[in-house]
């Protein structure tokens, strides 16, 4: 257990600084990953993977690092992580973590009786959802991560951001672009399922054409098969 | 199971109660008698009357004339003295003579009608004496003659008469006056020898007399016990065992126990075998008895 | 098989008064104790009578002749009989007469009487092949003799009297039997061996005792087939007897017939009589019907001469004995319980953990194969009990088993709530099973470790005994942890305060551990909450529990991730509830990499945050380095989907 601590300390102290930005122009910003707080860019940062750039308006960011490049456009965010390659095995292993991960648990009874008492979800009836920009950003950055080649990957992260980010989650077109690109990796149940989820939000009459053609002739591929 | 256990222990208490017990089994004893007292009153002989050393006086008492042939032998320490005895009784029943207090009848006073021949040889006359003692006094009467022959070890000082065994005595009867003669043979039993041993010697209580003798199987057979008073060696008789001549008889040790030693010294055991029977003589009956006789006398141990 | 006639011809119509000595032939039950059907084992009490009577021409005259009970005990049995039946009456009919003045005639009889009255016997089992025993009998012989007595006084006279010689006897005998194979058995015993009897004064009386001889009598029993027996026995006087049974079973009953002859010295001819049985033999009972027959002319009246010279040994059987028919009637009657369940095999399938309190509550840590003894279906009750353990024997759920049949039984366990050995215990559990309320059937005893309370079995599922375990103590070390920061509390937004508890919490319990290293931390052992901030350090396992119990007693849910990646060295760090919803996230910061979304029960996603317990520094730290190891491990390298990662909930 020692030697876990001691490493642990070492990761902190030394992360891996494999990544740079550059400011390109405008506001550049980022935050490393055990941090909470944002740091500018002045012109050129080293940072590790895992840390979050976000540009804002009339601003632009190039990340470079592990032999590619990325330009990340205005008003963006994104994980620097997630711009790799990842296969397809990859990313219907992704999807499945996700599904566990979204998974409602189930709570056993047990013999014993629990002594404690984790009591109502007090803040749910408070809950203030602030317009959060930032969840959009991200949206906006994983949109860019399919334009720039890396669909699996703008997959994941749309559906990580949808999760953390609802408000995003509740945007047909967004919802429809991704969507779209599952059906373009050919993954027909889980884009049926988006299709399906996306039918109850509240839709434009052609949205709703939309998504119902695109789930009718899901369904009749998946017939096929 | 434990409700069976209550009748199974009913089942046996009921045969129990409901039946009977294993029959015995039997095993027969050849030594049989029958014994009966004859001498009742110890100090009281009268039983010594003279008739014969057997019977019961009230038997002969029954019959107008007696007629008595015996041969008997007397044992005593080692020494056998061989008696012939012939004695005739006629009786003249209406004259009884009774003991003056009791009035038991003692005997009738006798007759002599005429001449009585035994094989010949004239029987004498002698004296019929009773003898008998009643509440302490002793009486001695002579009640008449009766016919007797005697002879001891054949001398020649005695009667000529001869007792023979297993053979015909011949009676010859010649009235005086008038009455018929009258002439008969008179059968006689076998010898009867006897020995006696003493069995359990040593104990009083335990005392048998075990007698063995030539067994004939004649009917009429029976044992006297006596004993000889040490007083005056006069014998009396205790018991008359009646049993099978078959030769052999134990007598128990319950008749011997309690004789007095103290008055008796010797016992006397006559074994006797008698032909006897009635004969019918101008209308009177005639009894005539013949018996071997033979009289042991031994110590009391 | 030994049948009831040839018990008969040893015993009761014995070419010996005495008994043949073995627990199995005491009584006619003992004897078919060898059937294999096993209809007649006796187990427990024996009662037993016979009834009958001799037949002598057209005359049957009936008695019982014996009544007897027995008991077994462990390898002892003991039996009593009283047996009026066993005697012989000898009348002589002397035609002595006496003559009682008058012609009274009166005839003198003699009586003798051979009794054998009680009898007891003993014999113990000191293995399975070989037994032993004794017996005692109490005879009495009676002779009555009429007699008379002279009275010389003033006159002669008789008095009748009863000379009575009355002599008592005991017989002491012993005896051996030795089961070779199941098949054969051989028996031995004395005859006459000690005597203790009143001796006649008078020769008289002493010619006509019971003859008593020593003798010396050996029998075998062979069993030719399967109820198919036969059997001799030869006593040294010459006599011998031997004999013939069959069996044949009818369903619920066996029912045979049984032949045997004998030859006695003194009876003529040379076999004297025959035995012939018909038997019927029942799991509850055997009954009996017996002919004996003499080959001689038996007849009511013998002489004496004939008995003086020759006596008898035997009670009823001898020279003057006549034919019989008896009815033997054996009852058998079982108080005890009968063993209906057995052991064949027990496994311990679990390791007794005493932290995990109500794992074996569920699921079984024993498991046992027992077999149905008997013909029913029977429920069996396991239960246990286990020495330094608990003082009650506790019961598991019931099983239902066929007859005859095999089943698996499942043993629970309930860890009882004060056991706190903190060492491991070698002790020894009792296994008992049994068919009905009063009664254990079967037992056995298996050594059980009882590890110690701090032992855990390695599942991190397992943590959450001891997370669970005092949380009496947690709460009170939290809150008194909380009660410092209360200004601080007061000022947190309400949707925030979670968040903010478990690091205040978090800080002062990384404060007080000071000392990291334990040289008692392994694997396999866990400390408490209570031990770890006593002991002011643990492993990684120790730290979580402790932080998640501190947690969970103040109400914050909390799970554990489960490293199992990290080659051979597992770890595991926490997960906790910050309760916020997606959209609060950024009252957490900016950095949306450091939480992670789990559903709740209603579906709404949760802000989880992960600590890394074994991080001493401060909560930021703790929460950073976990989020790195967690996006790494579990999310990139997709450790939640191969495996190599768990989140175990602790409820």
């Amino acid at each position: 257990m020692k030697i876990i601590i001691i490493v642990f300390f070492l990761i902190r102290i030394l992360p891996a600084q494999d990544y740079e930005i550059e400011k390109l122009k405008g506001d550049v910003k980022f935050i490393l990953p055990e941090q909470n707080n944002w740091q500018k860019v002045d012109k050129k940062s080293s940072v590790s993977e895992n840390t979050i750039v976000s540009t804002d308006n009339n601003s632009k960011a190039k990340i470079t690092g592990e032999g590619l490049i990325f330009i990340l456009k205005e008003n963006s965010a994104l994980n620097i992580s997630s711009i790799k390659k990842i296969s397809l095995d990859e990313l219907i292993m992704a999807l499945a973590l996700d599904r566990v991960l979204n998974a409602p648990r189930q709570k056993e009874k047990l013999k014993s009786e629990s002594t404690s008492v984790y009591g109502n979800n007090l803040s749910a009836s408070n809950e203030v959802i602030l317009s959060n920009e930032f969840g959009w950003k991200r949206i906006k950055g994983a949109k860019q991560l399919a334009e720039n080649g890396f669909i699996e990957s703008s997959i994941i992260a749309a559906k990580d951001i949808f999760r953390k980010y609802p408000d995003t989650s509740r945007d047909p077109d967004n919802r429809i672009y991704f969507a779209d690109l599952l059906l373009s990796k050919k993954l027909y149940e889980e884009a049926l399922e988006d299709f399906i989820s996306i039918k109850k939000l509240n839709l434009s009459n052609t949205q709703q054409e939309e998504v119902e053609s695109k789930i009718n002739s899901i369904n009749k591929l998946l017939l096929k098969d | 199971m434990k409700r069976y256990f209550y009748t199974l222990l009913i089942i046996p208490l009921f045969f129990y109660t409901a039946c009977d017990e294993p029959a015995p089994t039997e095993l027969i004893d050849n030594d049989s008698f029958e014994v009966e007292i004859i001498g009742k009153d110890i100090e009281n002989e009268y039983y010594t009357n003279g008739y014969d050393t057997s019977g019961v006086s009230n038997e002969i008492l029954n019959y107008s004339s007696v007629i008595s042939l015996s041969g008997i032998k007397i044992t005593n320490n080692g020494r056998t003295d061989n008696i012939s005895s012939a004695q005739v009784y006629i009786f003249d029943k209406s004259k009884p003579f009774r003991s003056p207090i009791n009035n038991i009848l003692l005997g009738y006073e006798t007759i002599i009608p005429g001449i009585i021949r035994f094989d010949n040889i004239v029987a004498r006359l002698s004296d019929y004496r009773i003898r008998f003692r009643e509440a302490g006094t002793l009486i001695d009467t002579v009640l008449g003659k009766k016919y007797e022959l005697f002879n001891l070890n054949n001398r020649p000082i005695f009667d000529p008469f001869v007792f023979k065994y297993d053979a015909n005595i011949n009676f010859n009867y010649n009235a005086f006056l008038g009455g018929q003669n009258s002439s008969f043979e008179i059968n006689t039993p076998k010898e009867i020898t006897g020995t006696i041993k003493f069995i359990n010697n040593g104990n009083q209580n335990n005392l048998n007399i075990e007698i063995n003798w030539n067994g004939e199987s004649v009917n009429n057979f029976y044992v006297i016990l006596g004993g000889i008073k040490s007083i005056n060696n006069k014998a009396f008789p205790f018991y008359k065992i009646k049993t099978n001549d078959d030769g052999r008889l134990i007598i128990p040790d319950y008749l011997l126990k309690n004789i007095p030693r103290n008055k008796f010294n010797k016992f006397a055991i006559s074994l006797i075998r008698k032909y006897s029977g009635v004969k019918n003589l101008n209308s009177n009956e005639l009894y005539v008895a013949s018996q071997s006789v033979h009289t042991i006398l031994v110590d009391i141990p | 098989m030994i049948s009831l006639s040839e018990i008969y011809s040893q015993s009761a119509l014995g070419l010996n008064p005495v008994n043949s000595i073995s627990e199995l032939s005491f009584s006619s039950i003992n004897s078919i104790e060898f059937n294999p059907s096993n209809y007649n084992t006796i187990k427990d009490w024996v009662f037993s009578f016979t009834f009958g009577g001799e037949v002598l021409s057209d005359n049957f005259n009936s008695s019982l002749y014996q009544v007897s009970a027995g008991k077994k005990f462990n390898g002892h049995y003991l039996q009593l009989r009283y047996s009026p039946g066993f005697q012989k009456e000898f009348v002589i009919k002397s035609e002595q007469q006496v003559i009682y003045g008058n012609d009274n005639k009166s005839t003198l009889e003699t009586r003798y009487f051979y009794k054998e009255l009680f009898s007891a016997g003993y014999s113990y089992k000191l293995n399975e092949k070989i037994s032993t025993g004794l017996n005692i009998k109490y005879l009495k012989e009676e002779f009555y003799k009429d007699i008379v007595t002279t009275i010389f006084s003033d006159t002669v006279y008789f008095i009748p009297e009863t000379e009575q010689n009355i002599f008592s006897n005991w017989k002491i005998d012993f005896g051996f039997v030795w089961n070779l194979t199941r098949d054969i058995n051989l028996n031995i015993c004395s005859v006459n061996l000690l005597n203790i009897r009143e001796n006649a004064d008078l020769n008289e009386y002493q010619n006509l005792r019971l003859k008593h001889n020593k003798e010396l009598l050996v029998g075998v029993n062979y069993n030719l087939a399967d109820q198919f027996n036969f059997n001799l026995s030869y006593e040294t006087n010459s006599s011998f007897i031997f004999g013939l049974n069959a069996l044949h079973n009818f369903g619920p009953f066996n029912a045979g017939l049984s032949v045997s002859g004998f030859h006695d010295k003194i009876q003529k001819p040379f076999f004297a009589g025959i035995n012939l049985s018909g038997l019927i033999i029942t799991k509850y009972f055997d009954i009996a019907l017996t002919w004996l027959k003499y080959f001689s002319d038996r007849t009511a009246s013998y002489n004496l001469n004939e008995f003086k010279e020759q006596g008898i040994s035997n009670i009823i059987n001898n020279q003057f004995s006549n034919d019989k028919i008896l009815l033997n009637a054996v009852f058998k009657i079982n108080t005890l319980n009968e063993q209906k369940v057995k052991f064949l095999d027990i496994e311990i399938i679990k390791s007794i953990y005493p932290a995990l309190s109500d794992l074996y509550l569920d699921e079984p840590f024993a498991k046992a194969r027992v077999i149905n003894l008997t013909d029913t279906k029977i429920e069996v009750k396991p239960s246990i009990r286990i020495n330094n353990f608990s003082n009650e024997v506790l019961s598991s759920s019931p099983v239902a088993v066929n007859a005859f049949d095999t089943a698996d039984v499942n043993y629970y366990l309930i860890i009882p709530e004060n056991y706190r050995s903190t060492n491991p215990d070698l002790t020894y559990a009792d296994f008992l099973i049994s068919a009905s309320n009063d009664f254990i059937d079967d037992e056995i005893q298996k050594p059980l470790l009882i590890n110690s309370i701090n032992a855990w079995d390695g599942k991190v599922i397992n943590l959450r005994y001891f997370i669970k375990n005092d949380l009496d103590f947690s709460v009170k070390y939290s809150k008194n942890i909380l009660s410092g920061y209360k200004t601080l509390l007061d000022s947190t937004i309400s949707s925030l305060l979670t968040f903010r508890k478990a690091e205040i919490i978090f800080n002062s319990f990384v404060k007080n551990l000071t000392y990291i290293a334990d040289p008692r931390a392994t694997e396999e052992y866990v400390q408490y909450p209570q031990q770890t901030l006593e002991l002011k350090g643990g492993d990684c396992d120790d730290l979580s529990v402790c932080y998640s119990s501190l947690l969970e007693s103040i109400g914050i849910e909390t799970a554990l991730i489960d490293y199992k990646s990290d080659g051979s060295i597992r770890h595991v760090s926490v997960l906790l509830n910050t309760k916020l919803s997606p959209g609060q996230g950024y009252l957490l910061g900016a950095n949306d990499t450091k939480y992670f979304l789990r559903k709740n029960a209603k579906g709404d996603d949760e802000i989880w945050i992960p600590v890394e317990t074994t991080s001493l520094t401060d909560f930021d730290d703790a929460w950073s380095i976990a989020s790195a190891k967690f996006n790494k491990d579990a999310i990139n390298n997709f450790g939640l989907i191969t495996g190599k990662v768990e989140i175990i909930d602790i409820y």
